[in-house]
């Protein structure tokens, strides 16, 4: 690192640039902010003194980060944006270059200097909307905001005065990097810094252990509410920024002694879930230290829903919430890994949500510790996208957009997961990503139908081919002398032998031409007398209209005879005919026919199931769109 | 419940291939019974008047 030493200009006590490129330094002797003017210093006066913040680290910590040169924390910088202070620490690397590492919520995030590209102004930044920054690729805007120079200790690259306001827009990219655009306090965009999320280990962080077990295993403290007396117990006191008293639902600001921020008598909603409660989920056994109710207005109906914090000292945050009897918890989701998946759509992770509803979402009660300054009446923008057993939710205020990833919990589990006692509320309804019970049987269950009717399928083509045998053939001429129905036109076939147990099927083929050809048919088992009748009529009518050529009927007709023992047969056929004179006609006898609308019989049989199976799972899908934007039936 | 399909699907192809194989057939089967004797004596078939009916 090259250095620069010089005097400072308000007591005259030495200060060391150790970056070359620091252009501010909060002098350690007396805490003038000394800016570098050229080869000239000059004084900013004093900076205010550090907030305290939960921050393990200190200046002097070093470290190794992916290979780089080892790096050292010579700055910090603290900024305030109104609702929440976080630090941001310079890190200096050994071969003089320099990045940011930034800490929010024990989360650290490097973000090292990148090249800037053109980039709309911080007036025209939303949240929400998408950047190109280039190589690093297409970021989501999360967080648009102006942030001021709370305090600061060390070196910093800028020369801003504290107590300036600074302009940043946080983005979040693809593969879960993190993007900040420093306006500082102008409306172009000054530098780009691109990183992601780091942890301490991977930072190769040093001689910190003590602090940060204290820190994850920070004691909750005891305390008492200034509005109504009723004891507290804040249970993450490093993270908390606002307390609702359980006790008188008075809002309390953390931050500044448990001030008052709104005075109320009683707490208008009870958490089904007690605050202190513990319980394991998702891999962590996490604290029930918030609840708030918050709800959506539509067409002058209040729809309410509850929300717990949880709260876990290695993972952070995360939620459960609670939707008239559904249960969610809920992760966060880094925006920049959600993309659009089409109309009415996003895609998070290969798979694809549709959109469910959106609308003004409304906090109505606080109970508990939050970590951010929650207030009644705060209002966000709010789409859900389910895909169950998910749903992703976005939310978005003009100053950020946040997307959160919610799995389908029921009732009972979350019960068993809290050893709460009784029972849960019994759900209504379908939630919104509650997970069909249908959707999985219907698959399996049709696969099987499938699988069935192709066997049926095959066992018939089987029969019809190798089963089924002639057994009989002969060609009738009629004697034009014998009238229609006449004894002289019976025929009685010669003895057939019917070698096994079936049916059998007469096929008759006349050549009728607008005609009709009908046989009063019997077969004769000659060795028992048992005679099984039958009747068949071949006609064949054909012609011309406005419509063009028609046709009716056919030339051949088939007949059957079911249940037939083995044995020797004669059959006997007495014709009738009319519209014209048949010369004759040709007659074959086969024996065990499949029957085809045996077949359509047993698929149908074989289809009734899967097909109720479908009718349940389209009712469930029904009635879980029916609360949506986009129900299925409408009432019009 | 898939095993009970299983099971079901097993059944109806059963009950399909047991009603192809005897020749079952849907509807009332006319049935009659012609004596030996007449059965045995030549023509009788022909001029026997158990036959009946037409169109």
């Amino acid at each position: 690192m090259s250095g620069y030493e010089a005097r400072c200009p308000s007591c005259g006590a030495p200060v060391v640039f150790q970056l070359g490129s620091s252009l501010l330094r909060v002098c350690d002797h007396c805490g003038a902010a000394v800016a570098r003017k050229g080869a000239d210093l000059a004084s900013y006066g004093k900076v205010a003194g550090l907030i305290p913040t939960p921050s393990v680290l200190a200046l002097g910590v070093s470290g190794d980060y992916a290979g780089a040169p080892p790096f050292q924390l010579v700055g910090r910088l603290q900024l305030d944006h109104g609702t929440g202070t976080w630090d941001e620490w310079l890190m200096a690397f050994g071969s003089g270059q320099w990045a940011w590492l930034a800490e929010a919520q024990g989360r650290f995030y490097y973000m090292g200097q990148a090249p800037l590209p053109p980039v709309p102004e911080f007036e025209d930044l939303r949240a929400g909307q998408t950047v190109d920054l280039g190589p690093p690729g297409t970021f989501v805007v999360t967080e648009v905001r102006t942030g001021r120079f709370a305090s600061a200790q060390g070196e910093l690259p800028f020369d801003v005065e504290p107590g300036s306001e600074l302009r940043y827009a946080d983005l979040s990219g693809p593969g879960e990097q993190f993007a900040t655009l420093d306006f500082g306090t102008g409306r172009r965009a000054e530098a780009l810094y691109v990183g992601r999320e780091v942890s301490l280990d991977e930072l190769g962080v040093r001689g910190l252990p003590a602090a940060e077990e204290s820190r994850a295993i920070a004691r909750a403290q005891a305390l008492a509410c200034p509005s109504c007396g009723g004891p507290l117990e804040i249970r993450a006191p490093d993270r908390t920024e606002r307390v609702g008293c359980p006790w008188c639902g008075s809002l309390l600001d953390s931050t500044r002694d448990l001030a008052v921020l709104r005075v109320l008598s009683s707490v208008p909603v009870q958490p089904l879930l007690p605050l202190g409660s513990r319980g394991r989920l998702h891999g962590g056994e996490w604290t029930a230290i918030g609840f708030m109710q918050r709800s959506v207005t539509v067409e002058g109906v209040r729809y309410p829903w509850q929300e717990y914090l949880l709260y876990e000292p290695r993972h952070g945050f995360r939620w459960l919430v609670e939707a008239k009897g559904h249960w969610s918890f809920v992760e966060p989701v880094n925006p920049g890994d959600v993309e659009h998946g089409g109309i009415q759509a996003q895609r998070y992770e290969g798979r694809r949500y549709k959109h469910f509803q959106g609308g003004t979402a409304r906090v109505d009660h606080v109970v508990g510790e939050f970590y951010w300054a929650v207030a009644q009446g705060d209002e966000a923008t709010t789409a859900d996208y389910v895909s169950p057993p998910f749903m992703l939710s976005m939310e978005r205020t003009p100053e950020e957009v946040v997307w959160s990833l919610g799995t389908y919990h029921a009732g009972r589990e979350i019960w068993e997961a809290f050893s709460l006692g009784g029972g849960p509320p019994r759900p209504e309804g379908v939630g919104p990503h509650q997970p069909s019970p249908w959707s999985g049987r219907v698959a399996t269950t049709w696969s099987h139908a499938l699988l069935g009717l192709g066997l049926l399928l095959l066992l018939y083509v089987g029969l019809l081919l190798f089963a089924s045998r002639e057994v009989y053939r002969q060609s009738v001429p009629l004697d034009p002398t014998a009238g229609s129905g006449s004894p002289e036109a019976v025929l009685f076939t010669e003895p057939f032998e019917v070698p096994r147990s079936g049916n059998l099927q007469l096929k008759v083929k006349a050549p009728v031409m607008n005609s009709w050809l009908y046989l009063d048919g019997a077969v004769i088992n000659e060795d028992t007398g048992a005679v099984e009748e039958f009747d068949v009529e071949v006609s064949y009518y054909t012609g011309t209209d406005s419509d063009g050529t028609w046709t009716e009927g056919s030339q051949t007709s088939r007949a059957y005879v079911g249940r037939l023992p083995p044995g020797r047969y004669v059959a006997r056929l007495a014709p009738q005919w009319g519209g014209g004179f048949p010369s004759g006609y040709d007659l074959t006898v086969r024996s065990r026919v499949p029957r085809f609308y045996q077949v359509v019989l047993a698929a149908l049989a074989l289809l009734t199931w899967p097909v109720l199976l479908v009718w349940r799972a389209f009712r469930f899908e029904m009635q879980r769109w029916a609360e949506s934007d986009h129900p299925w039936v409408t009432e019009d | 419940m898939k095993h009970v399909y299983r099971v079901f699907v097993a059944g109806v192809l059963g009950l399909w291939a047991l009603s192809a194989w005897s020749g079952w057939e849907i509807g009332p089967r006319k049935r009659g019974f012609l004596p030996a004797s007449v059965r045995q004596s030549p023509g009788g078939y022909r001029s026997y008047n158990y036959w009946r009916g037409g169109k």
